[in-house]
Formats: C-alpha cells, sequence, structure tokens
C-alpha cells in the first residue's frame, strides 16, 4: 500500500471512529449547558452499549432461525433500546442530583462503576449466534461509493450513525445558541436561582436535558459496540475510555457542538494514529498523551485569558436548591 | 381581573414538596445510616439471586468467609490492608474537600508517586541498605504526589481554573506515563514489570502490606488534629465556608488552596509508595484500579469527618474484598460482580443521605381531604367484587381462626422448659409472622371451599398499584373543580 491509499483509509477509520465521540460529546454538552457535570457518561455510554446488544438480541430472538433478518429493523431496534437504556441512565443521575440533592461528581462516579460492571457483566453472558448481522447492515449508508475514489472512500463510506451524529450536533448547536428552550437551558446552567426567579422550571429543564443527553451518548455506546469488529463482542477494550475522552473534548470544545465535531475528529485521529505509526515507544505514547495535554491546554488558556464566551456553565457541578438561596 | 387569572393558574401544584429536616437527633441519623447499609447489602444479595438463582445464603456466607475467616488470619490482614488503603486515599482527599476543592485526581496523584517509587526502588544501587532504598523511595514519591496535586492548585488559585476537570486530566496524563514507564522499563521478552527485588517491605503476619495499617493508623491521627485543633484547618474550613469571608478576615486564599494541596500531595505520595514498596511489589499502569476514585466517593459519604470516613472505609473494604470472594464461588467474574455490588452500595447510601437531611411533605388542605375520602370510598367500592358484607364476615371469621393458630404456637413455646431455647423459639415466632399468616390464610380458605379467583386477584393487585396514580390524579380533578368554582363565582 502506497502513503496515498493508507492515508486514505486512515482518514475514514478516523471519522468512524469519531462518531462515538461526537455522540458522548454531544450528550455531554446538553448535560453540562443545563448544569449536570455529568461523570456518569462513561457508565451510560455501556448502558447504551447494553441497549443495543441487547435489542439485537431480542430481535433475533423473534424472528424464527430459519427467517431472514430484516436489514432496516435490525439496526432500528437496538438504536432504540440504547436510547431508552441511555435515557434511564440520565434519568437516574438526574433523579440522584436534582430530587434527591446528591453531588454530581459522587452521583456520576458510582454510575460508571454501575454501568460497566452491570453492562460488561450482561454482554458477555449473551449468546453470539446471528449477532454480527446488525454490525455488516450498518456498515455504509449509501451504495457504490467506491465510484467516486478517494472522496467516496473518506466520506461517503460512513455509516447512517455518522451522519445522524453530525447531524445532532448541528440541530444542538441550533438549538442551544439561536431558540428559546437553548437560552432557558443556558441560564439555567448558568445562573439556576435568578433563572427559576424568571419563572423558568429549573428542575424541568435539567432533568430533561440529562435524560436527552444521555440517549445520545447511548446511542454512540451502542454504535461502538455493534460495529466494533462486526458485532463479535469483547469487552477488552473498554468503552469507559470512550466516555471519558468525550469529557475532554467537551472541555476542549469549549462547550460548542460545532466545534466539537472537529475536535471528536482530531481526537479520533490521535486514538487510532499510534496503530497506523511504526515507531517507538516514546512516539506512541506521546500520540496517546496529546489528546489530554490539548485539552489541558485549553481549559488553562480560556481560564487565563476568562473569556465569557468560552467558560464552563457558571453553575456547573452545583445542585440547585431552592431553599438555599 | 388580573389577580384571579394568577390565583387561577396555580390552582394545581404537585402534591409533594421537599423541605429541609432541621434538627435530626444522631440516632434517628444513625438509624437512617445502619438501614441504608444493611439495605445495600440486602440489595447486593438479592441481585446476586437474580444473576444465578438460588444463591442468596451462598453469597453472605461466602461474602462472611471472605472478610472475616478467623481460622485464617490473612484475609483479616489483607480485609485491614485495603481499609487502611481506602482509608489513606479519603483522609488525603478531606482537607481539600472541606476547602470545597474538587479534586478527582486522586488516582493520578497516586499513580505517579508510585511510578517513582517504582523507578527509584527497582534502579537503585544494589548496594545500599534496604532502608535507604524505603527513605529514598518514599521521598521521591512524596515529591511527585505533590507536584501532580500542586498544578492543578496553582491554576485555581491564580487563574480559577477548573480543578474538578484539570485534576481529571492529570489521571490519564499520569496513566500514561505509567503505561510509557512499564513498557520502556521491561527487557525486551518478558511480557510484565516483575516483582521488585530490593526496596521491599517484608512479609509481616502474612502479607507484606501489614505495615499499611500503622501508617493509616498515624495519618488517620494526623489529619484529625490537622482538620481539627490546627489554624491551618481552621483556615480551610473559612475558605470552604466562604472565600469572601476568608479574605475580609486577612487569609491568603491562594496561600491556603496551595498549601491544602501540597499537604494532599504528600499523603498521596506516601499511599503510591506503600502500594509498591508494600503491598503489592510490583508496577503496572491500573495498578491503583479505581480506588482513587472509590476514596473520593468515601470521603464525600463520611461528610469529611475522620470517624466516618474510617468506618465508610471499612464498608467499602467488606463490600469489595467480600463481594469478590462471594463472585469466585458462584463462577462469576468477580471484578465486575464487585463493581455492581460497590455501585449499589455507594448509590443506595446517597439516597441514605437525602433522607437524612430532607423531607418529603405533602401539601395537606381540609377540603381536599373531605374531597379525597369521598373519592376513595367510591373507588373502593369499584374495586370489590363481592358484597360488602360477605368480605367483612371473612375478615371477622378468618381473624378468629388465625387467633387460635397463633395461641396454639404460643402454648407450645411456653411448654419449653429451656429459657434460653424459650427464648429462640419466640424469636423465630416473630420472624415467621408474615409466613404464618399466608400459611393461615391458605388453610382458611381450602377449609371454607373459598376457591381462588383471578379477577380478584387482579383487582386487588390493580388497586394497589394504582394507588399513586389515583392519588395524583384526584388531586388534578379537586384542582379542576375548584377552577370551575371559581369561574362560577367570578361570573
Amino acid at each position: 500500500m502506497n502513503f496515498f491509499e493508507v492515508s486514505v483509509s486512515f482518514l475514514s477509520l478516523a471519522i468512524k471512529f469519531s462518531t462515538v465521540f461526537l455522540f458522548g460529546a454531544t450528550g455531554e454538552i446538553i448535560n453540562q449547558k443545563s448544569g449536570h457535570l455529568n461523570m456518569g457518561t462513561p457508565g451510560i455510554m455501556y448502558f447504551g452499549a447494553l441497549g443495543g446488544v441487547l435489542g439485537e438480541r431480542i430481535y433475533i430472538m423473534c424472528t424464527p432461525a430459519t427467517a431472514p433478518l430484516n436489514p432496516f429493523l435490525i439496526v432500528l431496534i437496538p438504536v432504540l433500546f440504547a436510547v431508552i437504556f441511555g435515557a434511564f441512565g440520565g434519568l437516574i443521575f438526574s433523579f440522584f442530583t436534582v430530587t434527591l440533592h446528591c453531588n454530581q461528581n459522587v452521583t456520576g462516579l458510582t454510575l460508571t462503576t454501575l454501568g460497566v460492571g452491570v453492562s460488561c457483566l450482561f454482554i458477555s453472558g449473551m449468546p453470539m449466534d446471528r449477532m454480527a448481522e446488525a454490525g455488516l447492515q450498518m456498515q455504509s449508508a449509501f451504495p457504490d461509493y467506491q465510484k467516486l475514489g478517494w472522496f467516496g472512500e473518506i466520506f461517503l463510506s460512513q455509516s447512517w450513525f455518522t451522519y445522524l451524529g453530525i447531524a445532532i450536533a448541528i440541530a444542538t448547536a441550533i438549538i442551544i445558541s439561536k431558540t428559546k428552550v437553548g437560552l432557558n437551558l443556558r441560564a439555567v446552567g448558568e445562573n439556576a436561582a435568578a433563572a427559576d426567579s424568571a419563572g423558568i422550571n429549573v428542575n424541568a429543564y435539567r432533568y430533561i436535558a440529562t435524560i436527552i443527553g444521555g440517549a445520545i451518548a447511548g446511542i454512540g455506546g451502542a454504535f461502538y459496540e455493534l460495529d466494533k469488529t462486526k458485532g463479535m463482542f469483547n469487552i477488552a477494550d473498554g468503552i469507559d475510555a470512550f466516555g471519558w475522552l468525550a469529557l475532554c473534548i467537551v472541555i476542549f470544545s469549549m462547550w460548542k457542538p460545532l466545534i466539537a465535531i472537529f475536535a471528536s475528529f482530531g481526537f479520533a485521529c490521535l486514538s487510532i494514529l499510534p496503530s497506523f505509526v511504526t515507531g517507538n515507544d516514546y512516539i506512541t505514547y506521546g500520540f496517546k498523551m496529546l489528546p489530554y495535554v490539548a485539552t489541558l491546554l485549553v481549559l488553562i488558556i480560556t481560564s487565563v485569558i476568562n473569556s465569557k464566551k468560552a467558560q464552563a456553565p457558571a453553575s456547573l457541578g452545583v445542585t440547585y436548591f431552592r431553599e438555599d438561596r | 381581573m388580573e389577580k384571579v387569572a394568577v390565583k387561577e393558574k396555580r390552582n394545581f401544584r404537585f402534591p409533594l414538596y421537599v423541605t429541609k429536616k432541621i434538627g435530626l437527633p444522631a440516632w434517628k441519623y444513625w438509624l437512617i445510616r445502619i438501614v441504608g447499609i444493611l439495605g445495600a447489602f440486602l440489595l447486593a444479595g438479592i441481585v446476586c439471586t437474580v444473576l444465578k438463582p438460588g444463591t442468596f445464603g451462598l453469597f453472605f456466607s461466602e461474602l462472611f468467609r471472605g472478610c472475616f475467616d478467623f481460622t485464617d488470619i490473612t484475609t483479616i490482614i489483607e480485609l485491614l490492608v485495603l481499609t487502611s488503603l481506602l482509608l489513606l486515599i479519603a483522609l488525603a482527599l478531606t482537607p481539600a474537600f472541606k476547602m470545597k476543592f474538587w479534586n478527582i485526581g486522586a488516582e493520578g496523584q497516586i499513580l505517579i508517586s508510585c511510578l517513582v517509587s517504582a523507578g527509584i526502588a527497582k534502579f537503585a544501587p544494589s548496594d545500599l541498605p534496604n532502608i535507604v532504598i524505603l527513605i529514598m523511595a518514599c521521598g521521591g514519591a512524596m515529591v511527585a504526589g505533590i507536584v501532580w496535586s500542586v498544578i492543578p492548585a496553582i491554576f485555581k488559585a491564580f487563574f480559577n481554573t477548573n480543578e474538578t476537570l484539570f485534576s481529571l486530566m492529570m489521571n490519564y496524563i499520569a496513566t500514561v506515563l505509567g503505561g510509557l514507564a512499564v513498557s520502556v522499563w521491561i527487557k525486551s521478552g518478558s511480557q510484565s514489570f516483575g516483582l521488585l527485588k530490593q526496596g521491599i517491605f517484608s512479609e509481616i503476619m502474612g502479607s507484606t502490606g501489614t505495615l499499611t495499617i500503622v501508617f493509616a493508623v498515624l495519618v488517620f491521627i494526623l489529619v484529625f488534629f490537622y482538620i481539627k485543633k490546627s489554624i491551618h484547618g481552621y483556615e480551610v474550613t473559612v475558605v470552604g465556608e466562604s472565600v469572601n469571608t476568608a479574605r475580609y478576615v486577612g487569609i491568603n486564599v491562594k496561600k491556603v488552596i496551595i498549601r491544602t494541596m501540597i499537604f494532599t500531595g504528600a499523603i498521596m505520595g506516601l499511599i503510591g509508595f506503600l502500594i509498591v514498596c508494600a503491598i503489592n511489589q510490583t508496577f503496572n499502569d491500573s495498578i491503583v484500579g479505581g480506588k482513587g476514585f472509590t476514596g473520593v466517593l468515601i470521603a464525600w459519604l463520611g461528610h469529611f469527618e475522620p470517624g466516618e470516613i474510617a468506618l465508610f472505609s471499612f464498608l467499602a473494604a467488606v463490600m469489595e474484598q467480600g463481594t469478590t470472594t462471594a463472585a469466585s464461588a458462584i463462577s462469576m467474574s468477580s471484578f465486575l460482580f464487585s463493581s455492581i455490588c460497590t455501585g449499589i452500595f455507594f448509590f443506595v447510601i446517597i439516597a441514605c443521605e437525602f433522607f437524612s437531611s430532607y423531607q418529603i411533605k405533602a401539601h395537606h388542605n381540609k377540603e381536599f381531604m373531605n374531597y379525597y375520602g369521598e373519592q376513595k370510598a367510591l373507588r373502593r367500592e369499584k374495586y370489590s367484587v363481592q358484597d360488602q358484607e360477605v368480605k367483612a364476615q371473612y375478615r371477622k371469621d378468618f381473624a378468629a381462626f388465625f387467633t387460635t393458630v397463633k395461641n396454639a404456637k404460643k402454648e407450645k413455646i411456653k411448654a419449653e422448659s429451656n429459657a434460653f431455647k424459650r427464648f429462640m423459639k419466640k424469636v423465630g415466632y416473630a420472624l415467621s409472622y408474615p409466613f404464618m399468616w399466608i400459611k393461615a390464610r391458605r388453610t382458611f380458605n381450602k377449609q371454607n371451599n373459598r376457591r381462588f379467583s383471578f379477577p380478584r386477584l387482579m383487582k386487588n393487585i390493580g388497586y394497589g398499584i394504582t394507588y399513586p396514580v389515583f392519588w395524583i390524579a384526584s388531586h388534578i380533578r379537586f384542582a379542576k373543580q375548584n377552577k370551575k368554582a371559581m369561574k362560577g363565582e367570578n361570573v
């Protein structure tokens, strides 16, 4: 393989990987905009993965063994299950932080522990027959993309999850910055007490934002789990790494979904680069460290400049209780 | 007119609200916590039974055997070592948390100290005495821990950078550095770091980590006095309560933040040193294994009080070690099962926090209660399959029958001559009361030829399950009725 072919396949793979990051980051941005620092995102992505696998298993169990599987349903049902499971994870988080007024860091870390345990245990116990089907069905959205050469190979060979992820990110950006709902959401995240006295239902906004964010992150987990080696799951390399990196992307992109699209592409490049570049350990681990260092630099620079547009939501991580005002 | 409109809008409100509990007596507070802890263990047992049917008893016996096996001293020592490790981590975090400095970077701070002390122990010249290597490793680890924890503190103090996200990032950088060090240090051919040959503690009472317990006790005393009795501790509390107040009374907030994180970092270094040189005597990039995050949870649940932290670290250690043993007994992945149980444990205790500091109240209203009473009577009629009189008669007959059953049992207990056995039988009687009731009900139905009726059962279940929905629905209906009445008055 010459350099051109390698770089084409590299970019194509990077876009595919960035999908997982993008779903996680978009969900987390919606969470954080409402003032919820949801450290349970890795756990929620695991829940989504469990939902995806479970949905596919249920669909396969409901069709007779000889009948062909519907290529549309076998993707749709896992996604629906992933959305429900991810939303359930978000619901647990918001129930504990909004209704029970618990510390968000503590709840998030516990949710991650629980999510990893529950999902891995059930996924590893799942029967495997015909499970590769969904992974095969969601390989590429457009047929005959090879005719367009390198352009088709990079941009049109992707699964429709990728396009869905970008669409969700763009829609989120528009809703957050242009609509009244988005304005209210930002108000809740910046100063919950002021938003409450302006007549915005803080609890409802936080509940709904966390549930929707969880659902989106759940799709990301399901995509990774079903696509990984085309449906033959192994739990050796966990989704939690993706979840933590999604948290980094949120900071790196300064809470803007549009920047998150490119940031997740960059992070995906860095995370698959070690398998394309042969070098000594220092180079490999240097690439591994780059995303975190870059995130740290963004965090430091934005706080040193103290620009208002690039700051975290002011009441991020603060639970709101009306009697505390 | 406008006033009326506002009133109408406010007609329905959610019938429950949450308010703060004030002046909860200590015994009630601890009762809630104990119930929560027992509930968490019970729930873990139920999850175990769901995953592998029929293992409820086995789960608890294995849990107990894994932690308190008095025939084998090593299990108890291991439990205490795990406890003291978690205790040390939580104690190290406590001063910073009291300052509302949310440092979740314990994982990275420990890992980097592990890395440094492993490096020193591995590459120190072998002609040095062991104790010198140990002191060098400990000092190096402390420096590394201080560096790793003071960086977020400096940025927090001078630029107000978000310390939670900053310390989270530092965790991953430490993990990558750990991985790099392992792959550079190991000789080509071997896959792992291997056991350390020098700079290690020797085995005491069947475990190399026994000295950790001593260190934990010392650090416990140190942190206790640092927080409660020293000026530093007082300043930390003031900064945590209000930064502006601290500035006003002349406390240098930046200095306090950095000084406290140096204190944290030094203890983190000590923990890293103990993990490498005493407990594991080897190194890899997942050597901390999530204990840093568990420490964060423990410190928060212990309200930053050293005594409570010690209790919770012991319970968390029991949960982790016990469930690991139980998982291997019922052939399940021990890491996954113990992480599920730990997750449940912390969730239940977090929920208990809520019940000890808040209370749920319902909006009570005399008019509504009257209306609700009527509605309830109507609903009961709708759900009752039988004639009310027949039902009342059945209840009466059954009560008489049940009394005779109870009396027979009581006579039996009285007939027992041995006092201890009599007492035990009384306890058994109390415990088996619900089962006795069910059994009596079944025999009574059989005797009276009262057949099982599926519709009756479904209606009974439905009545119970839909009760909350009915309650809220009647609230809404009541509000609507009021609205109509109010409109009528205005017109």
